[in-house]
């Protein structure tokens, strides 16, 4: 059952083309890897698919219907945006600030209660931040903080999870901390869309892969159809192996293309 | 960790800061009796009590209820609204440095009394210049809103509010340029010190609902505040509707800072300080700061308007210069110790 799917979008912001018919399917349960070079309008999508930018044309269906027709609340509560960095205004305690992600559940008048905190401590429990629930945010070191903020976007509960380069702060082991609670999320029908700069590592999690180019799906589908040397050599310049072995997929680049080459225009 | 349903209405997502809201009620209602009791004329503070209840019309007794009573409502006033207003301003530009009248508001209203101080209007009716500074308020909200377009970015609200600050200060500078006379200038420049001196219970009428008016429109924007600690993108996608809270806090903020600086000019670093001061108490949560920061204003200006009965100089000290000597100090100080503690 498609979840979340993205028809024909385009949009354009400044003047530029940012993205120029692009179409994403996400069923439930679905683990998408959103992948691509620098600037090919991965963000922009994500932001697309959360309702935060409308597209000039083409449009997004949650549940086979209109996203823009659904109410602000409704879709916060449907689905959990975690965009890119993680700059915190103020200088929160972890606990209340991963509250926050309990808004789109509560009542006009109504504060937190005991359950909403067992909440949050589910989730800072799930990538093991619960030891850091009393501290204060800005003392936490910048791959701690990514970690609250992720607890923050499980804090809902959502039925899709759009995460824009969750792991890329992170250590080696927390990496996996965190794609595998997202896995096991998927595992119980959550769906999953995440920007990933790690290729091996979108390789290894995601059911279905994505990859954009200047603004155009380049590719989609499957990882193993996805990820090929063509494919990352036409899109992100690069010249490189791929490795299966183990049940997954490593990416390994050896050199980059000279200039040019590979950005030839499409039709 | 509360689980029944609170009734305050900032609640919002906080846990009830009852004993902070407390405290500050009680030292807003002390400042209040001592500021009734303090001033340059003794009295025999209980005696005229009892002459104000028996309906004896004494000087005592018109001086506390004419002159001393309105002055410290409308001390208390001013301060929650410049409060209220500052910790609404912090929070939606998510901007420590933000005060209430970062949006031209200020200037504004001090603007349109000043142009009324100007044309000597006061003379022929003695309430033009509270109703001109409200005139000015208003027309810098509906000016920002027109030069920032109706769906703003903060950055664009902010050059909008420097380019509004600059223009009033200008046309300030112009009518001081052209005063008619020294005194006229004298006046003009006394009145944007700020002071509360000779206030009537008529200032108090035009104030007072405004200041609750504004105070209204911030009651419910405390998740949304809350919500932009994470930016504006998390911020909206966890429902919040910011167009609306940021025109009720922008709104909010024109009608209580209007109406407190058009009865008692421009009393400065009142909004910047007091939100810092209390932050630390709430959490640093923007939502839960509204409240007692509306009280910690009343409780700083109304021991500011104090300070400028007690200390005997000549003549009498105006409160924005109280505050401002107080307050760039304090506020240093307050900005060297929390770097020190974030370190």
């Amino acid at each position: 059952m498609t979840v979340l799917e993205a028809k024909r979008v385009s949009v354009a912001l400044g003047g530029r083309q940012i993205l120029a018919d692009v179409g994403l399917q996400a069923e439930a349960g679905g683990f998408v890897g959103l992948i691509g070079p620098n600037g090919s309008g991965k963000t922009t999508l994500l932001r697309i698919l959360a309702g935060l930018l409308r597209p000039d044309t083409g449009g997004v269906l949650i549940d086979g219907h209109s996203l823009a027709d659904l109410p602000d609340v409704e879709r916060a509560r449907a689905m959990a945006y975690l965009p890119q960095g993680t700059e915190v205004h103020w200088p929160l305690i972890v606990e209340r600030l991963v509250a926050l992600g309990r808004i789109p559940t509560l009542d006009t008048w109504r504060g937190l209660s005991r359950s909403d905190f067992e909440v949050v401590a589910r989730a800072l429990g799930s990538v093991e931040a619960l030891h850091l629930k009393d501290r204060v945010v800005s003392t936490l070191s910048t791959g701690e903080r990514a970690r609250v903020l992720f607890a923050r976007a499980l804090a809902s509960n959502p039925r899709i999870l759009l995460a824009d380069e969750p792991v890329a702060s992170l250590d080696l082991g927390h990496q996996l901390l965190v794609l595998d609670e997202i896995k096991n999320l998927c595992a119980a029908r959550m769906t999953a869309i995440v920007v990933f700069h790690d290729l091996s590592l979108a390789a290894r999690y995601c059911s279905h892969l994505v990859l954009l180019d200047q603004g155009r799906v380049f590719s989609a589908g499957a990882v193993s159809d996805v990820l090929t040397p063509g494919h990352l050599r036409e899109t992100y310049g690069v010249d490189a192996t791929l490795s299966s072995g183990g049940g997954t997929t490593q990416v390994i680049a050896h050199s980059r293309l000279p200039k040019g080459h590979g950005e030839a225009p499409r039709p | 960790m509360t689980v029944d349903s609170g009734s305050a209405p900032t609640a919002s997502i906080a846990p009830r800061d009852t004993g902070l809201v407390m405290s500050l009620v009680i030292l807003v209602l002390v400042l209040g009796v001592v500021s009734v009791v303090v001033g340059r004329v003794p009295l025999a503070f209980l005696h005229t009590l009892g002459e104000i209840w028996a309906g004896e019309r004494t000087t005592d007794a018109l001086i506390l209820a004419e002159i001393r009573v309105p002055r410290a409502i409308l001390a208390a006033v001013v301060g929650a609204a410049l409060g209220a207003a500052g910790a609404a301003m912090q929070g939606l530009l998510r901007n420590p440095l933000a005060e209430p009248g970062i949006l031209g508001v200020s200037a504004s209203a001090g603007l349109g009394a000043v142009i009324v101080l100007y044309f000597g209007l006061t003379q022929v009716f003695s309430l033009a210049l509270p109703i001109a500074g409200m005139a000015g308020a208003l027309v810098a909200v509906l000016l920002t809103y027109a030069l920032s377009g109706r769906d703003a970015s903060i950055l664009t609200l902010i050059l909008a509010g420097v380019a509004l600050n600059a223009f009033a200060a200008a046309l300030t500078s112009l009518a001081l340029n052209l005063a008619p006379s020294p005194y006229a200038a004298l006046e003009i420049v006394f009145w944007l010190l700020g002071s509360l001196a000779d206030r009537s219970f008529e200032h108090v009428a035009i104030a007072l609902p405004l200041v609750i008016l504004g105070g209204a429109l911030f009651i419910g924007t405390g998740k949304a505040l809350d919500a932009l600690s994470l930016g504006e993108d998390v911020a909206r996608s966890l429902g919040i509707n910011l167009r609306a809270a940021r025109l009720r806090l922008i709104v909010g903020t024109a009608l209580a800072v209007g109406a407190a600086v058009s009865v008692s000019g421009t009393i400065g670093f009142v909004g910047l300080v007091v939100p810092h001061l209390l932050r630390p108490l709430v959490g640093h949560e923007p939502g839960r700061l509204l409240l007692p920061s509306a009280l910690g204003g009343a409780a700083l200006v109304l021991a500011a308007d104090i300070a400028t009965r007690v200390i005997p100089v000549e003549p009498d000290l105006q409160l924005g210069v109280v505050t401002a000597i107080v307050g760039a100090p304090f506020f240093l100080y307050l900005l060297l110790h929390i770097r020190r503690r974030m370190r």
